[in-house]
Order: C-alpha cells, then structure tokens, then sequence
C-alpha cells in the first residue's frame, strides 16, 4: 500500500518536472521571439512552479497553465508592413500571443474549434496549444479555417522539455524584417528562390513561429572567418 | 549495521522460498540490501543432458526487463575522452556516453544526467527532425570531418562547409551522390559526376539540354567556367593602322 503511495508520488514528481520544463521552454519561446515577459516569469524556479500550479493533492494542473503575451515594439516593428501610397499606415500583422497547456490524452476537432474560437474572440493573432497527448488530423484541419482571425500553432509537451536552440550545434537564428529581406536581396542582386532553404515544419521554424516568405539570418561561428551569416528563406 | 541479522533472516526465509518452488536449486544467497547480486547452485542427476546455462539467462533477462529506452541498445561510460567544444573549437575532457543506437527525444528526458544540449550522433535525419536544418548541416560537416581525420587525411573545412551548405539547401537534406544530383539541370554535370552513360542515355530520352552555364558543364565543353578570372573578357584598342610590329 505504502509502495503504491510512493510510486504514486514519484510519478507525480515526474509529471510536475515534466510541465515545469515546458513550461520554461515555452516561456523561452515566446520571449525569444519577441514579445514581452520579465525576466522572473521565464526563469521561474521548480519550487516556485510547484506552488503556483499543483493542486492540492499534488498533480499539476494543467488547466491553470495559460499566459498571454504582447509584442514588443521592436517586435511590431519587424512585423509592420512597409507603408505604401494606397496604404500609408500599415498596422503590424503581429498581435498578442495566447499560450495554453492542455493535458488531454487526444485533442480533437471540437476542442480544437473552441480554442481557435476563444483566440479569435478575445483578439489574439496567434494561439499556441501545447499539448501532452497528440492532436488528431480534424483537429489540424480547424487551424487553417481561423486563420484570418488568429494563426493557431501547437507543439508536444515532449517537445518543450529541452530548449533545441540552446544545443551547441543550433547557431543564432535571427528574422529579418520585410526592409532587411528586400534590402538583402538587393544587396547580392539575388532573387528569392535563390536563397538556401529553411521548411516551416524545421524544429527551429516552429520555434520562432516563421511564415511563408520570412529571411532567417543565421549567425554561425566558424574556424576560418570568426563569425559568418548565413540566409535562409522560409518554404 | 542494526539490521544485519535482519538481513540475514530475510535472506533466509528467501532462500527457503526458492528451494520450495525450484526444488533443484540447493544454495541460495542473495543481496538483500542493494540487490546487485545473486548466488545460487543448481544441483541436478549425474545423467541429466547437459544444461546450457547461457540461453536460459537470455531469455530470463529478456523476461524480467527492467527499463529501456527504444532505439538504444549498448552503452559505453568514458570517464574523460577527448572531445572539440563545438563553441570555443578547444579540445577538453569531458565524461561523455557512447551508445549504439540513436534516439534523441528520450535522450531529452535524462537531463538530469547527460546534457542534452551537446548530444551529436552521425544520424543526420535524427538531427533533422528534432535540431532542424541548420544543426544537420553543422552534423555532416562534423560527420565528415571525422572521417577524413579519421584517416589522416587533412581536407580544408571550407570544403566540408560548401559540402554541408549544398547538402541542406533545399531545408532537407539531400545526399552527395548521383541520386541527390538528379534534380540538377545541367545533363553534362550529372555525366561528369558519375555514371556518364546513364545520364547520357536520360538526357537523349527525355530530350534534355544544356545551357552550358554551370562549371561542371562548361570544363565538359572546354571552356573556361564563368567564375572568377572566367566571369569577364579583357577587350583592348587594336591598332590595325599600324601594322602588327609597330607599338603605338
């Protein structure tokens, strides 16, 4: 009896340090794409998590996981559209961020739609879902239908426990804006398609939550030259 | 050291519980503590056929698993191997696993034990799919590196580097041989890279072309490629007046 208790509780401390990792790489994520966070939300510490998001009997409450996030002004920015004569006022395609964790075994199309709805509702421009169980392929075909409203993304919990881009061999990515990306292929006289490639489905694409058309500068550091940039367009 | 004879009791009363279920086992010992060990003898008839002991504890052990992670098969501990830090470029000593087999998102798990942030393994596609493009290609130039090194033979890592960019550029990886140059357009590249006759006999069936502006091609031909001295023509003044001795 005791045994089973205490295997209990060890699963249950698993579980606790499973989220709490998500949940800082999410954190990560968010903050390394732009938008605002303090500092002591990105870095909370275990204990911190602990007390601030088990219930009492000690399992972690996944549904009390949810933050939003505004962009900030070097964000909106990077994400203004030029102005044009026909549109002197460009407004930024770039809006505040709604992440939730969800600890359902499947997520279906139903669930999915309501997220969506609530994103779209309350005037975030990008959703993210992360999830522990897996999404099934209804679900992924809501997405593109809300697009217009809110840009719905999702990851596995799985996924989040580490942060990829801290591994060693993953250099600094960086997303140019519409003004660099047209500046550049100006610079080396190129045109799009002869950039190298980066596919919205890479691992590290989805981290920076990069759309169709968008310039990553990648800074590596190399043997010979120091430090390099390299470019690559988002397919 | 209280619990001593507790332990030997326990061992006891274990052993007599063995020798009741397997009546051909006639010694039993085990560690009751850690249960690191055991002991035990088998006695059977001087005209039993022979055991072969080793089968039966594989499939014991394949009965009675305990954990395991998919796709990982052995592993070796090296207390202090010699190892290039992929930041500084310096070679230190480090504590690092070697396994056989790859599985990069369990290996996520164990961060407590092992630092997921400088895991590499020669599984490009693994990399790929869970690093992205940028740190597969950092993955073949390292690969590669490796095995030139391997060898002795010195190649300059520019040259892995451009091998590594034009293996990544369409975001995937594509492989450096005559299946991944396929997609090329110019015929008489393929042809100079490998299997000229194939790529020939493709190009005459499919009516292929060549515009003779890639390097390969143009070297095929004769020409000089349109890179570096080959991108321009020096013109000078000809003074046809003069007659070819004088200098005006």
């Amino acid at each position: 009896m005791a045994d089973a208790e205490n295997n209990n509780t060890e699963a249950n401390e698993r579980n606790i340090v499973k989220a709490w990792r998500a949940w800082r790489t999410a954190h990560e994520m968010v903050q390394d794409r732009g938008y605002e966070l303090a500092e002591d939300e990105v870095k909370i510490s275990l204990d911190a998590f602990r007390t601030q998001y088990t219930s009492i009997d000690g399992t972690v409450s996944r549904e009390r996981m949810k933050f939003s996030a505004r962009p900030s002004p070097e964000m909106l920015k990077k994400y203004t559209p030029p102005a044009t004569a026909s549109n002197p006022d460009p407004q930024p395609d770039i809006g505040t961020i709604w992440v939730e964790f969800n600890d359902d075994t499947s997520v279906g199309a139903e669930a999915m739609r309501k997220f969506a709805k609530f994103c779209s509702h309350e005037h975030y421009r990008t959703g993210m879902m992360i999830l522990s169980g897996n999404v099934s392929s209804a679900a992924k075909k809501e997405i593109p239908k809300f697009a217009q409203w809110t840009s719905i993304e999702w990851f596995l919990e799985e996924d989040l426990l580490i942060n990829i881009t801290h591994h060693e061999l993953v250099p600094r990515h960086v997303i140019l804006s519409r003004d660099e990306k047209t500046a550049l292929l100006k610079r080396y006289r190129l045109k799009e398609t002869q950039l190298p490639r980066i596919l919205q489905r890479d691992p590290v694409a989805k981290y920076f939550g990069m759309r169709r058309g968008q310039v990553v500068k990648i800074i590596r550091s190399s043997e010979t030259a120091g430090r390099y940039a390299s470019y690559r367009l988002c397919v | 050291m209280v619990d001593k004879p507790n332990q030997k009791e326990l061992n006891r009363s274990r052993e007599g519980r063995v020798k009741e279920r397997t009546p051909t086992v006639s010694r039993f010992e085990c560690d009751e503590a850690q249960g690191e060990w055991c002991d035990f003898t088998l006695e059977y008839d001087s005209n039993i056929p022979k055991v072969l002991m080793l089968s039966i504890v594989q499939e014991a052990v394949r009965k009675s698993l305990i954990q395991q992670i998919p796709g990982i098969r052995s592993c070796v501990y090296v207390a202090d191997e010699k190892v290039q830090d992929a930041v500084t470029g310096e070679e230190v000593k480090r504590a690092v696993i070697h396994t056989d087999g790859v599985n990069l998102e369990a290996m996520q798990k164990y961060g407590e034990f092992i630092n997921p942030n400088t895991i590499k393994t020669n599984d490009i596609a693994a990399v790929l799919r869970v690093y992205g493009v940028e740190a597969a290609r950092q993955s073949i130039i390292l690969e590669l590196g490796g095995v030139f090194d391997g060898h002795g033979i010195s190649v300059d890592r520019r040259h892995l580097n451009l091998i590594g960019d034009y293996m990544t550029r369409n975001g995937t990886f594509t492989p450096f041989n005559r299946n991944g140059l396929k997609g090329n357009v110019s015929p008489f590249t393929k042809m100079s890279f490998e299997t000229t006759l194939s790529f020939l006999k493709d190009a005459l069936l499919d009516g292929d072309w060549d515009d003779l502006t890639t390097p390969s091609g143009r070297i095929v031909m004769g020409r000089l490629g349109k890179i570096g001295t080959g991108a321009f023509d020096v013109l000078t003044r000809l003074h046809v007046k003069n007659g070819k001795n004088q200098v005006g």
